[in-house]
């Protein structure tokens, strides 16, 4: 049997690093306060970094900090000092794409270096060449086929990651300055505007429009590794990689405890693991676009494309978190409107998913209510099962 | 001393411009943004020309395609190369393997942004660096005093955005069941075109706009610019005639009236991100 992969999560916060570590994830992956590739999203401060990494540490799992951003002048005059103060919070690696920062790290610190997606590592001479520099594991493209990754696999002893799940950049990363030309914002520097999202025309050599029912677009469907985890396994891959540091707690928690289950299942009993579907559908029902395999089976022409533009489904299963759950009474913080006779699936990281219907609602006064519609309402529900902080609520479908 | 290092679009530019110092060119299956050919054809563009040559082998590399790579490097290394821009790293550990003797040049057009990346990559023996065409006069400035090995810039031309493994057009013509004689396409956002092309390679999209600022080129030649890149892309051969006469006679003193020539002649030239700077941290309550 090979080595048990690491699953991967990414976390936009110090509660969803929380929640990815509760729900399965070995590892989580996040921004830090600069030089990281997601700008606008929240990013952990220098003490939360110390906090998560703490966190982590307590149940034997690891912190990666990405530090990917392709710098310029500027920024490469700022970076040793910002290293400095990375590796003192307790972090366990670092994520680079800039090669030039792996001679300052390693002249200047004892941190651990990963190789960011955003250099779009193909072959095996490229991952071998940054071998010999001293980097400890490579997040393959996500161009690699099936074929590509184990030849890599076969040719090179190193660490390798893989996404397995979540969005796509539709061009190579590094290669892709759309943002930066149409909105001004830099795409390799943490600013990317997501044009690939954007309606365009596309007009033929006589500038007349070919339309179809729906605008052009460079969009593409995300990506969901579910069904090969075995060939990933197989392959000895180090790492299992969800992308979405700006997704939502209950994406995490789903995403990551079902791929924990697979890998578990897979893992314990390969002769007699058995693909289940029901995970492909929670999955599908959390998610806000289409998923395939992409480029891994090497399917990625038009059925990989998204011509919905920037409509994205609005997922409204996840109806509450539990904070509290006391003598029967459990405590719940509303996400979205649910109501007394729903009929709901609560799940955690530590029980087997509980379909309950809800007979009855207080809230915070202790007031019967009989629908929950305030965002973040705390209400209380009278329920006779074990459940405990983090567990969520989510509704039942009876059908696809 | 600047020279000029022309990319033609075509055939007919590659067959009359002539007034360059240097041709670059690509090979099939193995480049992006350069007009490629085969590796037959190169070889006789090497040997009919007393023009340098440089060749684009600038595609991000599977390990398929690693043993053409390998074939034609062995290949062009028998004949006078001036040097090979390449995106894909794998041709540093090639190139010393095979040692090939024809000097390597970074050019992965949205990295090549910092001179501390350049000055790590000259270790490994590339000896220049395309620099990027998304960063201010003032760091393209900086990166030429601080920068050990020689250095291109694009000066004038389309700008290439976006490099995709995907099939875009294609796929959008599948999916729709539409059907078009048409070879070139453009995609149209907000009064502006900007060019597209789906080959073999995937697809690549072009900026709205001409990158032209005499100027610019005039700062950049007193500090010591090595080699000026014009991208020959979307024009007719007689319009970059006129374009090379222009940048080869440019200086202070008739700058801003040959810019107004050609802005009269090229209704759509900006000077791209030379005085624009970009922008990444969005949000308000950015810690």
């Amino acid at each position: 049997m090979k080595n048990k992969p690491e699953l991967l999560a990414p976390a936009g916060d110090l509660e969803r690093l929380e929640i990815a570590l509760l729900y399965g994830a070995d590892a989580v992956y996040v921004g830090g306060p600069a030089f990281g590739l997601r700008a606008n999203a929240i990013n952990f401060t220098f003490d939360e970094l110390k906090e998560g990494s703490a966190f982590a540490h307590k149940l034997n799992k690891r912190v990666y900090v990405t530090v990917n951003i392709v710098l310029h002048n500027e920024e490469l005059e700022q970076i040793e000092e910002y290293l400095h103060k990375i590796e003192a919070t307790g972090i366990d690696a670092i994520i680079i794409s800039d090669p030039a920062i792996i001679p300052i790290a390693q002249a200047n610190t004892n941190l651990e270096l990963h190789l960011s997606t955003q250099q779009s590592t193909l072959n095996y001479e490229t991952v071998r060449f940054f071998k010999e520099q001293g980097i400890k594991r490579i997040v393959l493209a996500r161009e690699c086929s099936y074929e590509d990754i184990k030849l890599i696999k076969e040719k090179v002893d190193i660490d390798l990651e893989v996404f397995i799940h979540g969005a796509m950049c539709a061009g190579y990363s590094g290669r892709c300055a759309l943002s930066n030309f149409l909105t001004d914002r830099d795409a390799n520097r943490g600013g990317c505007s997501q044009i690939c999202r954007w309606d365009f025309i596309l007009m033929d050599d006589n500038n007349r429009p070919i339309i179809g029912d729906k605008d052009f677009t460079l969009c593409s469907k995300d990506l969901s590794l579910l069904s090969y985890i075995p060939e990933l396994i197989d392959m000895d891959i180090s790492s299992f990689k969800i992308e979405g540091r700006m997704r939502s707690l209950y994406y995490i928690a789903t995403v990551v405890s079902i791929y924990r289950k697979v890998i578990d299942e897979y893992f314990s009993d390969s002769k007699h693991y058995v693909y289940n579907e029901e995970y492909e559908r929670i999955l599908r029902n959390c998610a806000n676009r289409d998923s395939v395999p992409q480029f891994f089976n090497n399917d990625y022409g038009v059925n990989c494309s998204y011509y919905n533009g920037r409509v994205e489904i609005s997922n409204q299963d996840f109806l509450g978190i539990i904070l509290d759950c006391n003598n029967g009474i459990a405590t719940i913080e509303q996400r979205n409107y649910f109501k007394r006779g729903d009929i709901v699936e609560i799940f955690g990281p530590n029980h087997e998913v509980v379909t309950y219907k809800i007979d009855k609602i207080e809230d915070e006064n202790g007031d019967l209510i009989d629908i929950v519609r305030h965002p973040r309402q705390i209400v209380k529900i009278p329920i006779n099962e074990p459940l405990e902080k983090y567990d969520m609520m989510r509704i039942k479908k009876l059908t696809n | 001393m600047c020279q000029i290092l022309f990319s033609p679009a075509d055939w007919e530019q590659l067959h009359s411009c002539h007034n360059v110092d240097a041709y670059i060119v690509g090979i099939d299956l193995l480049s992006v943004n350069f007009f490629a050919m085969t590796l037959d054809e190169v070889i006789t563009l090497i040997n009919k020309t007393d023009k340098d040559i440089y060749i684009a082998l600038n595609k991000n590399m599977s390990n398929n395609d690693l043993p053409l790579l390998e074939g034609t490097l062995k290949t062009l290394n028998k004949y006078q190369i001036k040097g090979i821009f390449y995106a894909d790293v794998s041709l540093i550990p090639i190139t010393k393997r095979l040692h090939i003797n024809i000097p390597l040049i970074w050019a992965n057009e949205h990295l090549t942004t910092n001179y501390g990346t350049m000055n790590y990559w000259h270790k490994f023996k590339v000896k220049g660096t395309f620099i990027s065409n998304d960063i201010t006069l003032i760091e393209i400035m900086d990166i030429l005093k601080k920068y050990k090995g020689f250095k291109i810039v694009q000066v004038f031309g389309y700008l290439p955005m976006y490099v995709s493994k995907r099939h875009a057009i294609k796929n959008y013509l599948t999916y729709f069941n539409l059907q078009t004689k048409s070879h070139q396409f453009k995609l149209f956002k907000e009064d502006k075109y900007y060019p597209i092309i789906d080959n073999d390679i995937g697809t690549i999209i072009l900026s709205s706009n001409v990158l032209c600022d005499l100027m610019g080129f005039c700062k950049l030649k007193q500090n010591d610019l090595d080699i000026a890149l014009i991208n020959g892309y979307g024009f007719s051969a007689d319009i970059i005639n006129k374009v090379l006469t222009i940048f080869n006679s440019v200086n202070d003193n008739n700058a801003e009236k040959l810019q107004s020539q050609l802005i009269s002649t090229i209704s759509n030239i900006d000077s791209g991100f030379w005085y624009r700077k970009t922008i990444y941290k969005v949000k308000k309550n950015e810690k």
